[in-house]
């Protein structure tokens, strides 16, 4: 299956980066990573038997670079809106993003409500249902995660990888032909490369 | 391409727009009915299920609706002003099937390729008898769109039985597309096209069909596959037209089919081209990547005999290559389309990359990893656009600034002086965590974006400076796009680069889009592109900045404009006033004056106690004459006092005002009173003098 994009959002500090990486870290079998960049992230999820490629990007969450962000928006399947559980304003704040994500892609995308540092739980701040209602009322899936020991980033990630696959396929027209052939080819990009570098290394040998 | 998305269309533009509503809810069609019929033209209209399925935007609907220019017959437009003209679309080399001879091995591999991917659409659906001219009108108008959608129905069983369906890929949109000028959005489902131009391809044709026309098909058809025949026909044949234009056109466009035809023509035709690319050849670079197209080959195909490389050189060189440099001449000479060129030229290389992948695919049956041939399109189309975009490198950036020019932005170059002083710690960075040798190295490498010509090189500069930012991030926490937009935002600054702005723009429109938008290096571009977004409409709460210290960069810029504005101001007072410099001085002499005066008075004044004191026995008299006098001179005094009062009340306002601040009525105000002033003092001196 082809690259799929997408976007982390959320606002600053709340730890969008920290559950890039510790997906990247947890590395359970079958899963291949093709790019690391600190913004930027190519991971290969298996789903049943089928396997998708997630490209996500960062975004840049402070208030000052709001408005930049609907550029990076485009042609994403998915976004990943990120609040912090201790800080009910992060919470508050996804609900800007979600009217600018609207304007920019319209209702087809997947959305993921993702409350991260749930270790902290005394600390807590933001209610379940506070989150579970916006997730609901936009619906996106809600997930409780922490970054810091990893619990749920897992499954969050492969509960977007299944939901993301199962959206291209139903809204895959059948006239998009020349879209999905294009990511097909620019998928095989960087395997390829490699694949060739492979085996000019075997040539030496 | 537009910044907006389809559905960002939509919304703004659902409700003011009644032709994209027209088509919309197929209510009232008036709009689009009396749009398409003011030109009886082409018409394409969108599938039925596509209006459902996809989201109907009014520039979808402009890029799939094609208008037939009254005037010229052969050009065309569509509704958002893409010019495009057949002609054109023939001459620039492409159609030309003779060259490309296609073995039946693989028109049947392509045949079976097409089957099992189930990509093939019901393109074309021909009106039989076409409309005449004036018809459409009626036609249109007679139905109403779903009724005009049922009866291509009846086109098509006519069609069949007629066999004038015709199956096109997707590829052959984009064909129609580039002779338009157009970009065809993804998830195009045309249904039909109304021609009332007697238009011929494969197998059908209305209007006359010229002998020539069938000879050549029934000899050639064999061997090509479907889609070239298409391409070669699309296009007008010459018919009993009213329009003398057509004759024309059609006459020349038929000239160029017995070239294509007539070996001997053909050969003259490619010397031609031939020696265009010898007088394009000493530009050695140009010649180097010539050569490197066709190492593609030997590489691709190691351990084949060396007459096989030599066979694709040299169909390379007599058939593309002048394909390629006739593409390149005619956009440098003829296209203005500033908004389209990127994807014009897109396009041609994505069709161009096909024909000469065609040709390594010869070989592919034998060859199971058919992988291999994928990676090999996006390295031919690379080496294309390198290879094109530098030869017209002058043109398109010429276009570009076309654009931006249009746009009425500052010039990007401005902004390094106006906002030069910003520092990491304005943008919310914690320079601890930078290490500024890499910002320095990233700085250093993105000045290398005006050495190199072509877009993916543009690219590969940035991307290789966003390389060395990421690395000068010294802690993990601070990493991620929150620290790393921040960092370019202030490496661009650093670097001042006064054209980044057309070189962004440059690779926006002229790089491929998918490219931009799903892969890394679309990341940091999209980064780069939105950091120039910020700096051009920087305000101050998007800084972490203190007021005083914002007002203090930016006032100044604002200052220079309104010291040249005082200036001129002043130069007016000047005339007005006797140099208020030298009345400044004046003003001195006098205070001085005063001080004297009123020393002098201090001496009368001891003059008097002494003389009280020594003369008791001064008259009366005297006593009172030097009474008033002493009175006189301190009611001077006051006066003066007063006006130095005066002095302070009208110039209380001014006086801790910088001078650079002042506006222009604030300034005569300050002169006026200055004028009061010294008539004061002159006044006043004048009578203590007295």
């Amino acid at each position: 299956m082809k690259k799929q994009k997408v976007v982390l959002l959320g606002k600053g500090r709340v730890g969008k980066t920290s559950i890039f990486k510790r997906f990247l870290q947890n590395e359970f079998h079958d899963n291949e990573v093709t790019t690391i960049q600190p913004q930027y992230l190519e991971k290969q999820v298996k789903v049943n038997t089928e396997k998708v490629t997630l490209s996500i990007w960062d975004t840049a969450g402070q208030e000052r670079f709001r408005g930049l962000n609907p550029l990076f928006y485009r042609n994403s399947k998915a976004a990943i809106m990120v609040y912090d559980i201790t800080d009910q304003e992060s919470l508050d704040s996804l609900e800007d993003w979600l009217a600018e994500l609207k304007n920019q892609v319209g209702h087809k995308i997947v959305l993921m409500i993702v409350g991260n540092k749930s270790d902290l739980k005394k600390k807590r701040q933001v209610s379940i249902e506070d989150a579970e209602n916006l997730a609901k009322k936009v619906g996106a899936q809600h997930f409780c995660v922490s970054a810091k020991t990893g619990e749920n980033i897992d499954e969050m990630f492969h509960e977007l990888a299944k939901r993301v696959m199962k959206f291209v396929k139903e809204n895959k027209t059948p006239l998009n032909t020349t879209k999905s052939r294009r990511n097909f080819a620019l998928v095989n990009e960087d395997v390829e490369t490699k694949k060739k570098k492979k085996k000019n290394n075997d040539g030496c040998c | 391409m537009e910044e907006k998305t389809m559905e960002e269309i939509i919304n703004h533009e659902q409700d003011n727009n009644k032709f994209l509503h027209a088509l919309q809810y197929q209510e009232d069609l008036s709009v689009f009915i009396n749009l398409i019929t003011k030109y009886e033209a082409i018409v394409a209209l969108p599938k039925i299920e596509t209006i459902q399925k996809i989201p109907l935007t009014r520039q979808f609907i402009e890029t799939h609706i094609l208008i037939r220019k009254k005037d010229d017959l052969r050009k065309f437009m569509t509704l958002n002003g893409a010019v495009g003209t057949i002609q054109q679309f023939v001459s620039s080399g492409i159609l030309d099937q003779n060259q490309i001879s296609l073995t039946k091995k693989e028109t049947e591999e392509k045949k079976t390729q097409n089957e099992k991917n189930k990509k093939k659409i019901t393109f074309l659906q021909l009106l039989d008898p076409p409309p005449k001219e004036g018809q459409l009108l009626d036609l249109v108008k007679s139905k109403s769109y779903s009724e005009l959608l049922s009866k291509t129905k009846r086109w098509d069983q006519i069609g069949s039985k007629k066999q004038n369906k015709f199956e096109i890929e997707q590829d052959d949109i984009l064909v129609i597309a580039r002779a338009t000028g157009v970009l065809v959005r993804e998830n195009v489902g045309i249904n039909i096209i109304i021609l009332n131009q007697p238009f011929t391809f494969e197998g059908c044709s209305w209007g006359q069909k010229k002998q020539k026309t069938t000879a050549r098909t029934k000899t050639n058809v064999k061997q090509n596959s479907q889609i070239d025949n298409f391409l070669t026909n699309f296009k007008l044949k010459k018919t009993i037209s009213q329009d003398p234009l057509i004759g024309e056109g059609n006459s020349k466009s038929e000239k160029e089919n017995e070239n294509e035809n007539e070996g001997e023509n053909k050969n003259k035709n490619e010397n031609e081209n031939e020696n265009n690319d010898n007088e394009n050849e000493n530009d050695t670079k140009n010649g180097f990547k010539q050569r490197k197209i066709e190492d593609l080959y030997s590489q691709f195909n190691k351990g084949k005999n060396e007459n096989e490389n030599n066979h694709f050189k040299q169909i390379y060189n007599n058939i593309f290559l002048p394909q390629i440099n006739k593409f390149i001449n005619d956009f440098i000479e003829a296209f203005q389309d500033s908004k389209r060129a990127g994807e014009y030229i897109q396009n041609f290389i994505s069709l161009m990359t096909k024909k000469i992948v065609s040709h390594f695919n010869q070989d592919a049956n034998k060859i199971s990893n058919k992988s291999k041939y994928k990676n090999l399109n996006i390295l031919i189309s690379e080496q294309l656009e390198e290879f094109i975009m530098e030869k017209v490198y002058d043109k398109s950036i010429d276009l570009i600034k076309l654009d931006l020019n249009e746009k009425n932005t500052l010039p990007f170059s401005d902004l390094f002086q106006k906002l030069g002083w910003i520092k990491l710690e304005h943008l919310g960075i914690d320079s601890n965590f930078i290490n500024m040798d890499f910002i320095n190295e990233a700085c250093a490498k993105l000045q290398n974006i005006d050495l190199v010509k072509a877009p993916n090189q543009k690219l590969l500069c940035l991307m290789d400076s966003c390389k060395s930012i990421s690395k000068s991030v010294i802690s993990i926490e601070q990493s991620g796009n929150d620290t790393f937009l921040p960092l370019i935002i202030y490496t661009i600054l650093q670097s001042k680069i006064g054209n980044l702005k057309l070189n962004i723009e440059y690779i926006y429109k002229y790089r491929k889009h998918e490219t931009i938008n799903f892969s890394e290096s679309g990341l940091y571009f999209l980064n780069f592109r939105s950091a120039i977004n910020f700096l051009e409409n920087l305000t101050i709460d998007k800084l972490v900045v203190e007021e005083q210290i914002w007002d203090k960069y930016m006032m100044t810029n604002k200052k220079n404009v309104l010291i040249d504005h005082q200036e001129t101001i002043k130069n007016e007072n000047n005339i007005l006033m006797d140099h208020p410099e030298t009345i400044k001085n004046d003003n001195d002499l006098l205070i001085d004056d005063l001080e004297t005066s009123t020393n002098e008075n201090n001496i009368l004044m001891d003059n008097l106690e002494t003389s009280t004191n020594e003369s008791i026995l001064i008259d009366d008299q005297d006593d009172n004459s030097e009474e008033i006098a002493i009175s006189l001179n301190e009611k001077n005094i006051e006066q003066v006092k007063n006006t130095q009062n005066t002095e302070k009340k009208n110039f209380g306002k001014f006086l801790n005002k910088d001078i650079n601040e002042l506006s222009l009525n604030e300034i005569k105000e300050f002169v006026e009173e200055y004028k009061c002033l010294y008539l004061e003092y002159f006044k006043a001196i004048q009578t203590v003098k007295k």
